[in-house]
């Protein structure tokens, strides 16, 4: 069992007294994430190669998943079409990455590990994400709108009350950003690293029989899926929120 | 006393703790589920079928499956064998004991927390017995969610199960009790709280199908910000791996295990009250969709503001570990 | 487990620490060490409550802009007020492990 500690946790904490080769780059982390960046370029040229007014199976499926997420950034963003789609592909794109990077680890292979099993990946996605709420804020009230807005709901409010409250919002909002960021990359790390962890000790204790293929496709297809999903819609309502 | 004695007291005490305080939610979880599976059955005798599978359904992916990792975080502490030399007595207690801690405390929030989807579910039901597809889809999907605190909880346990952490001295013992209280307690709030968030979301289904997707698509938002306090609990479980180097003695042990107990139990309020702010607005954006802006802005505000105590106690944790 | 074997592992794990940190254990040391752990449970367990109220205040706002989403603005500002309020013990627990730690300590 001592490859566990050797395949996941080697890279990925700092402070553990396991040495970290190549400067704290995870070489799998890179080469997996252009697999999944290849894959996926793959697969939408493969379903948008020959379009048709009357779809084959793989343009109906990327059609109705274009789809599904048209209607659920209109209906967040509650803009007209043109406004919404440029916040579309980055929902979109950010979904169906993640989405793939998580099915990676279903690969078998010492050599697939999902790119979302490493902090930098998901932290990185997770300041994108926050970063463009942050800038589409900006852009949407102004720099002097978007700090009223931190200086919180009773700033405007005439008195001096109001004004007081500003220091206690004001630190309250700046970190609440910054939680913003490490809920929302910790969350997707800690959940892709747990489940591949207890799929290899369950494996280990039960003598790799039957059960770890169930507990494969629930962690694997079900819970990568769902965070995969999940991570899109934070940042959607982080943009939501911080344009209105 | 010998070795070997110290060695299986440790195992002892840290599967016990793992086992029992794991299964208490779990089991509470369930039977709530239950309760609410015959009540139905009550109002809906001829759809026995149906309540019979939502209430099964729900038990399973409840609690059953969060009582399966204090069940294989046990057997790791009861059979593990010890893979350090250096790593006698008092130190491979605490590390058994800090595992145990962890994971039991941490599935503790979340089985319970996984009852409330399963008992609205069942309400839903036998409210509309023909809506069981997308109740019981949506209510899989919430207890999935709710066990991410549960999860994290286990990466602890692993870890501090896996990586023996360096030195022989009381140091060690603050390390790994601390982190096991951390993210254990950190995650018990956590857990009920996205429960809830969970059943409120459930419940707004279950009363306006029509309105399932939205509301669907809020309730994972509002259990997402529930879980804020969990990811906090880790942070700081991550950074007390980083402390080996304190000096030894017994102001850093105590050091240490005020960092774990601020940053844990700090975050167990903050993960109920934001599930209970969750729940409503769940129930409110299913009841009217056309105000579902303005109701998110205000939950998220709320959730913000309920877990300002969660930050101080972060901010106490890291001044206990940085400043003093 | 009785009184005995309890102490026999209390000693055990004792001696695990180093000599001097062992044996000589002062008065200011153990005042330190006591209001670290104080500040850490008036902090961790004074937060349980402040969260738990503020988030009934922030459901039943939700719940009462869902009714009303005309008055949302007055609704905001009373849920500000009465978590505001509900804070307060939260700020004292804050307040008291700080002195703990930067005083007393």
């Amino acid at each position: 069992m001592d490859d566990i500690g050797e395949r996941y946790i080697l890279y990925y904490l700092p402070g553990t007294n396991l040495e970290i080769p190549m400067g704290g780059v995870n070489p799998y982390t890179v080469v997996n994430t252009l697999v999944v960046m290849a894959v996926l370029w793959g697969l939408m040229y493969a379903a948008t190669r020959r379009l048709s007014a009357v779809p084959n199976r793989g343009q109906a499926a990327l059609e109705w998943v274009v789809g599904a997420f048209d209607n659920l950034v209109a209906s967040s963003l509650e803009m007209d079409r043109e406004k919404n789609r440029r916040f579309f592909p980055l929902i979109t794109g950010m979904f169906l990455f993640l989405i793939l990077a998580n099915f990676l680890g279903f690969l078998p292979g010492p050599w697939f590990e999902e790119p979302t099993a490493d902090l930098s990946t998901t932290l990185g996605l997770g300041i994108l994400g926050v970063g463009i709420a942050v800038v589409c804020g900006i852009a949407a009230k102004g720099i002097w709108g978007y700090l009223e807005e931190l200086l919180g709901p009773l700033w405007q409010q005439p008195g001096i009350a109001g004004k007081i409250s500003a220091l206690f919002f004001f630190p309250l909002n700046v970190v609440g950003e910054i939680s913003k960021v490490l809920s929302i990359s910790f969350r997707l790390f800690g959940n892709i690293v747990g489940s591949a962890v207890l799929l290899v000790v369950i494996s280990h204790l039960v003598f790799y029989l039957v059960l770890p293929i169930g507990l494969l496709f629930f962690f694997v297809f079900f819970v990568g899926a769902i965070q995969a999903f999940v991570f899109a819609m934070l940042t959607l309502t982080y943009i939501s929120v911080a344009i209105k | 006393m010998e070795p070997q004695t110290l060695e299986a007291i440790g195992r002892i005490f840290g599967a016990g703790i793992a086992v029992g305080l794991g299964g208490i939610g779990a089991g509470i979880g369930m039977g709530m589920v239950a309760a609410s599976g015959d009540e139905g059955l009550m109002r809906q005798p001829t759809q026995n079928n149906a309540m019979v599978r939502t209430m099964l359904i729900g038990q399973a992916v409840g609690g059953g499956t969060v009582s399966v990792f204090p069940l294989v975080i046990a057997i790791l502490i009861l059979f593990m064998p010890a893979t350090d030399p250096e790593m006698v007595g008092g130190n491979f207690v605490a590390t058994m004991i800090g595992a145990g801690l962890a994971i039991g405390l941490g599935s503790f929030g979340s089985g319970l927390g996984c009852g409330w989807p399963g008992a609205t579910a069942c309400d839903g039901v036998a409210r509309n017995p023909r809506k069981i597809t997308p109740i019981t889809l949506r209510m899989v999907i919430g207890q999935a969610v709710a066990q991410s605190p549960t999860i994290f909880a286990m990466v602890i346990a692993l870890l501090l199960l896996f990586t023996q952490q360096p030195g022989t001295d009381v140091v060690h013992i603050g390390i790994v009790l601390g982190a096991g209280l951390a993210i254990g307690a950190g995650a018990l709030g956590p857990g009920i709280g996205s429960g809830i968030a969970a059943g409120g979301g459930i419940t707004g289904i279950g009363k306006w199908p029509q309105n399932q997707d939205v509301t669907f698509r809020n309730m994972l938002v509002a259990q997402a910000v529930c879980q804020t306090p969990a990811i906090f609990g880790l942070l700081v479980a991550f950074v007390l791996f980083t402390r080996h180097a304190m000096e030894p003695g017994w102001t850093s042990l105590a050091q240490l295990l005020a960092a774990g107990i601020a940053a844990g139990f700090g975050g167990i309020g903050a993960g109920i009250g934001s599930g209970f702010a969750g729940e409503t607005a769940c129930e409110a954006i299913a009841a009217r969709v056309r105000s579902e802006n303005v109701i998110l802005r205000t939950m998220l505000t709320g959730q913000a503001v309920s877990q300002t105590t969660a930050v101080y106690a972060l901010v106490i944790a890291l001044v206990v570990l940085y400043i003093v | 487990m009785d009184i005995g074997t309890i102490s026999a592992v209390v000693q055990t794990v004792m001696s695990q620490a180093p000599e001097e940190a062992a044996a000589v254990i002062t008065g200011s040391e153990l005042l330190q060490a006591a209001s670290f752990i104080g500040a850490g449970l008036a902090m961790g367990f004074g937060a349980i409550g402040p969260g738990i109220g503020q988030g009934f205040a922030a459901g039943k706002a939700c719940e009462a802009i869902g009714r009303s989403p005309e008055n949302s603005n007055l609704l905001t500002r009373t849920m500000l007020l009465g978590q505001a309020v509900s804070e307060t013990t939260g700020i004292y627990a804050f307040v008291i492990s700080l002195l703990l730690l930067l005083y007393l300590a």
